[in-house]
């Protein structure tokens, strides 16, 4: 039976959707690869200018709460000269807006996605979820992967703001999409100050300085290249910092701070200065470390920060430095990704405070006081690859999802310390590891001591090719679902992630606070007449001066002094005078926990508040009774307006 | 009627003629087989991301086996139109993985991306159809092959005007 040729012709409209349709993602990476920027048309390294990006000023500020408002949203932005980019930007700029809040004085962060359905040129179905990297956040308000919120959504976080002054970021975690929607822009600097870090007389101001890196492909028409190299990592050709091609960054001949964060998809990188002199490391992930470590060089895995004082005192006028990448193995390396930036050294200084490094810089911290005496178990963790996913003990993400989010890698008890063993078998991959919620201390790689400028806190170990790193954490701050992972975003997104619990009846991340549609309501009221009395919290009231602090027993810092919006060094502004009624967050529709878990039943619901010793403006909220989420519900005003006194 | 003159005696649409009989089956069988191991070959790495969706890797291998069997025992219309919805089934399935993400499971909603097997599979799937048809019976073969144009015209529309991702 022959076929007639119109016969042929139907059976080729059908057979060509149904393989085009499929391959045309393929296709479109693939031509993108082809169609890519020749490297003679890139701008030649240290001729573009460097930016910092801008401070993000707080809709509205009390003496406990700051709140601000981002948009996600699609632009089109100038990253090569002269062509334009398609990114997905906070407030739509890459990096977004860097937050910069107090210790003490928690944050509402309004995230609203107002980006497409699909993505302009993969064309996948698009949400996002936001993650403060480094923040001891409920579980509801830690970007939580499958926590999502749509275009047409959005979601407000809380974050206490419970921790020492560290170096945070706060970038996308949606489900199996991150590295794509992490590299279209989503990731910002998020900075916190405490007293302690405050009196310091490192550089402060205009001389701590954000360098947010990372790599990035681009056609010729300027698009950016998504090729995840059959799901290896994604590399690009350009080092970007700060949004800008190698940079060129004019200093004064006195210290300098950066906080130096790698915001690349999957490539991490060995800086150092071509003169050799050291780059004098004092904080980690974590914040300041016990004691500044001059080090040669650094190796910094994706999602790792580290602050570094460079002094450009020694250097003559007019001496341009170069910031190296020495290029650490299983990266895929170009032409120009052997540098990141330069300086170039002025005459003058304007500003000759806070020009020091000091042998202290935060020895009696909790976390690098810990021993391992005071671990109560050890686990182990295997991160490797088998039947084409990325997995940990054999397990993937999606294992979390088959169980309706209830599998947990592990169970710590609240407050414990515990030592868990992060093992890299494979010769041809690294996998930066980060666990959420806590810091931990490297306690070594191998069986030898950690790197010198490790020895801080951290919240990502480099698990490097072949090694075993063991860490040491109390888990503390909040109770429950926290995730781990790879943070090189493609493996994260196939599928290298786990969860854990920690304690007992935490929140429930996935149903607590849940995305709502928009519009928005009110993400605060203004009330009617002043509170007599104030308002509850440690605040000393908006622009004051933050107090000192006193130390706890552990060696933490308490939290009394909620300082307002006009400290030192920050250049948030709020409402002086203004008062309003703190947000009475909503949380915790919890889901009950199943017969197994025997101790469910009596355990105490997790507190807002963190450890012992440590007092914070952060109150805890009214629970709802379970019951079963309903995310399209609108929302009510966050905070709720004060009634009318006669 | 010239209508009725026109239509194929019943006993010619069930005994194709010994043209198709000599290669249709052995091809629609070889292209099943092979398109049968590719899914079981992959159903570990499936199952490891949901059971169900291995089972229906395993079930789908098992039954293009089968399927290989019988249409080499009995090359009727009725089994070749039974190959052909079911390969449709499934050339249905892996378009809407590969557009809108699978429907159920943990990677619900989740464009996977097409990789040079699955392409070649699902092209062998095409071309099976195509084989089984010539084994339909003019009348089912007919209304099958205008189906399958509807079908391929509403795709591309769809994707054309924006409406599949």
């Amino acid at each position: 039976m022959e076929f007639s040729r119109r016969d042929l012709l139907k059976l080729g409209l059908f057979g060509s959707a149904a393989l085009m349709l499929p391959a045309e993602r393929v296709a479109r990476t693939e031509l993108a690869v082809i169609n890519r920027m020749p490297e003679s048309r890139l701008p030649g390294p240290f001729t573009v200018p460097f930016a910092v990006p801008p401070v993000l000023q707080p809709d509205h500020v009390t003496p406990t709460t700051a709140y601000y408002t981002i948009e996600q949203r699609q632009v089109s932005a100038e990253i090569l000269p002269g062509l334009p980019t398609t990114i997905w930007g906070y407030n739509g700029m890459t990096p977004g807006p860097t937050i910069v809040n107090h210790q003490g004085q928690q944050a509402v962060v309004r995230q609203i996605n107002n980006l497409p359905d699909v993505h302009p040129s993969l064309r996948y179905k698009v949400w996002t979820s936001t993650h403060l990297h480094g923040s001891a956040s409920l579980p509801q308000y830690d970007g939580y992967a499958s926590d999502i919120t749509e275009p047409g959504q959005y979601k407000d976080y809380v974050y206490p703001n419970i921790q020492d002054a560290r170096t945070l970021w706060y970038h996308d975690h949606g489900v199996h999409i991150t590295a794509t929607n992490a590299q279209m822009g989503l990731a910002g600097v998020y900075i916190l100050h405490d007293p302690i870090e405050q009196a310091l007389p490192i550089p402060h101001g205009d001389y701590d300085v954000p360098l947010v890196i990372k790599d990035a492909m681009f056609q010729q028409n300027g698009e950016l290249i998504f090729d995840d190299n059959n799901q290896s990592g994604m590399y690009g050709d350009v080092i970007l910092v700060n949004g800008k091609p190698w940079p060129l960054m004019q200093v004064e001949p006195r210290k300098y701070r950066f906080r130096i964060l790698n915001a690349s998809i999957s490539r991490s990188y060995r800086l150092a200065l071509d003169t050799d002199d050291p780059l004098v490391v004092i904080g980690t992930d974590g914040g300041l470390m016990p004691h500044p470590q001059p080090v040669g060089d650094l190796r910094l895995g994706m999602a790792e920060r580290y602050e570094v004082v460079i002094d450009f005192a020694k250097y003559k006028p007019g001496q341009r430095v170069v910031l190296r990448n020495l290029q650490p193995p299983n990266n895929i390396d170009y032409t120009n990704t052997n540098v990141v930036m330069a300086f170039e050294v002025g005459a003058a200084v304007s500003d000759a405070s806070h020009n020091e490094v000091p042998v202290d810089l935060n020895p009696n911290m909790r976390t690098m006081g810990l021993t391992e005496a005071d671990a109560v178990r050890t686990r182990h963790f295997d991160f490797g690859r088998a039947d084409g996913e990325w997995v940990i003990n054999s397990k993937t993400w999606a294992d979390i999802v088959n169980s309706d989010y209830e599998y947990v890698a592990a169970n710590p008890g609240f407050e414990d310390v515990e030592i868990w063993e992060l093992q890299n078998d494979s010769g041809g991959w690294f996998h930066p590891v980060h666990i959420h919620l806590v810091d931990f201390k490297i306690l070594d790689r191998n069986g030898r001591p950690p790197h010198p400028y490790e020895l801080g806190p951290k919240d990502v170990a480099y698990v490097g090719e072949g090694e075993i790193v063991r860490v040491l954490m109390r888990f503390e701050h909040q109770r429950g679902k926290y995730m781990m992972h790879c943070h090189n975003l493609v493996h994260e997104d196939h599928d290298m992630m786990t969860q854990f619990e920690v304690g007992f009846g935490g929140d429930d991340p996935m149903h607590a606070d849940r995305a709502a549609p928009l519009p928005a309501g009110p993400l605060f009221t203004e009330p009617e007449r002043p509170q007599s009395g104030g308002d509850a919290g440690s605040g000393s009231g908006s622009g004051s001066a933050p107090q000192q602090p006193a130390t706890a027993p552990g060696g933490g810092t308490t939290g009394a002094g909620g300082s307002g919006s006009s400290a030192s060094g920050s250049t948030t502004s709020g409402s002086p005078g203004k008062s309003t009624s703190p947000r009475k967050h909503r949380r915790s529709r919890r889901k009950p926990h199943k017969p197994s878990k025997a101790k469910a039943s009596s355990a105490k619901p997790s507190k807002a508040t963190p450890s012992k010793g440590k007092a914070t403006s952060h109150k805890p909220a009214k629970r709802k009774p379970a019951t079963g989420a309903k995310p399209k519900k609108a929302r009510k005003p966050l905070v709720r307006r004060s009634p009318k006194r006669s | 009627m010239a209508t009725t003159t026109l239509r194929a005696p019943r006993d010619a649409a069930r005994a194709p003629r010994a043209s198709s009989t000599s290669w249709a089956p052995i091809s629609a069988a070889t292209l099943s087989l092979l398109a049968g191991w590719v899914h079981v070959a992959y159903a570990q790495s499936h199952w490891r991301q949901w059971w169900a969706y291995g089972l229906f890797f395993v079930a789908t291998g098992v039954v293009q086996a089968l399927f290989a069997i019988a249409i080499m025992r009995r090359p009727r219309p009725g089994v070749a139109v039974a190959g052909i919805v079911a390969n449709l089934g499934i050339v249905a399935m892996y378009v809407l993985s590969r557009t809108d993400g699978p429907p159920l499971g943990p990677h619900a909603g989740v464009t996977e991306r097409a990789g040079t097997i699955d392409l070649a599979t699902t092209a062998g799937e095409i071309v099976l159809v195509g084989v089984l048809l010539t084994l339909a019976g003019r009348g089912g073969r007919r209304t099958i092959v205008n189906a399958l144009a509807v079908a391929g015209l509403l795709l591309w529309v769809l994707r054309l005007t924006g409406n599949l991702p």
